[in-house]
């Protein structure tokens, strides 16, 4: 039945939506993992076909291009906030996309990882399409570079605010920054839940934090 | 009529809204051909986003439309990102090789770096209004 996957993921969200909801807002609850979980154990157990999947939920796609492109109406509305506090903004971006990179080569290194993972790994905390152009062009893998930037999305998504909160860190710039810098695009979906002034934040920083990554990493491991 | 109006409104509100999406829609694809065109390594809709950024700064302000399309959009955030998450499933004998080095890695560094951003902002946030 044509469109059955298009329903089949909207149905799914709005149930996971629900319980979030209910739920009290609940990292463990995040919209994105019940229709995740479901939908990757039914192709993973069965013979259904992703490719009919990756056609038919074309549409959200698009509506994501669109959705991060509209991400502009926060930044250019929370752009005095952004402004007033750049130093400690571009300080933080960097001093996040370092410390993640750093301690993601060092277990690499400690737990003497495979050499061929380090190329895969560095580009984690940016969306997928930068990460998968700057791990091609520093000779990692395009895939396994995709599935360790889902997951660090994911994971910073749903356990970042919780420990930002467990910090004490409650200021929503504070928050959306972290969250953009170290979860791309996923973070950033999370932060405008909250708010706009959070979501703001955390688009400049998963824009800052990508545009760095595709313009410095390709020269860094040239000199390395 | 006053019983139409708020379905009237309601009707104009959603037309709005749908419009705000098309053009957003429109807007990232074109840029989207531009960056293939060109060879760009920037994804169209962060470009899009700094775009239409620039647009608002040079307009003063955001059209109606795209303000009402761009709130549609935040409401199903999450739903958007379901297909590339569930890409994973293509990844899977990948991952199973080396799963749990991946997971350390990716859960530690990026936890980290959330902590390191956050800490970093509110210290030089301080020492700012402090010297200030």
């Amino acid at each position: 039945m044509p469109g059955l996957w298009l329903l089949l993921t909207m149905g799914l969200f709005i149930i996971a939506d629900a319980l979030y909801r209910k739920g009290g807002c609940r990292a463990w609850l995040h919209p994105t993992m019940l229709p995740t979980i479901v939908l990757i154990v039914l192709f993973y157990l069965t013979d259904l076909s992703y490719v009919g999947f990756v056609a038919e939920t074309h549409i959200l796609y698009a509506g994501l291009l669109a959705a991060v492109a509209a991400l502009a109406v926060p930044l250019f509305r929370n752009l005095q906030v952004l402004r007033a506090e750049k130093a400690a903004v571009i300080a933080a971006i960097t001093a996040g996309s370092v410390s993640g990179v750093g301690t993601a080569t060092g277990i690499i290194w400690l737990l003497n990882g495979p050499g061929g993972l380090y190329a895969s790994v560095v580009t984690k905390s940016v969306t997928t399409p930068i990460a998968v152009t700057v791990a091609d062009a520093i000779g990692g893998s395009q895939a396994l570079a995709a599935a360790v930037v889902i997951v660090t999305g994911l994971s910073a998504a749903i356990c970042g605010p919780w420990i930002l909160n467990r910090l004490g860190v409650d200021d929503e710039a504070q928050m959306g920054v972290a969250l953009g810098t170290a979860g791309h695009a996923i973070g950033m979906a999370e932060a405008v839940r909250r708010s706009e002034l959070m979501g703001a934040s955390a688009a400049f920083a998963m824009a800052a934090n990508g545009l760095a990554t595709a313009i410095v990493m390709p020269l860094l491991w040239r000199v390395l | 009529m006053t019983t139409d109006a708020p379905i009237l409104r309601t009707l104009r509100e959603a037309a709005e809204g749908l419009a705000g999406v098309a053009f957003l829609t429109l807007v990232a694809l074109a840029l989207g051909g531009l960056v293939e065109g060109f060879v760009i390594p920037i994804p169209s809709s962060v470009l899009a986003m700094a775009v239409l950024t620039l647009f608002f700064i040079w307009n003063k302000g955001v059209p109606r439309f795209i303000d009402t399309g761009a709130g549609y959009l935040f409401r199903i955030f999450p739903l958007l990102f379901i297909p590339p998450l569930v890409a994973i499933v293509d990844l899977m004998e990948l991952l199973k090789q080396q799963w749990l080095l991946l997971l350390l890695i990716v859960t530690l560094s990026t936890f980290l770096s959330i902590v390191v951003a956050a800490l970093t902002y509110q210290a030089l946030q301080r020492h700012m209004r402090e010297r200030d």
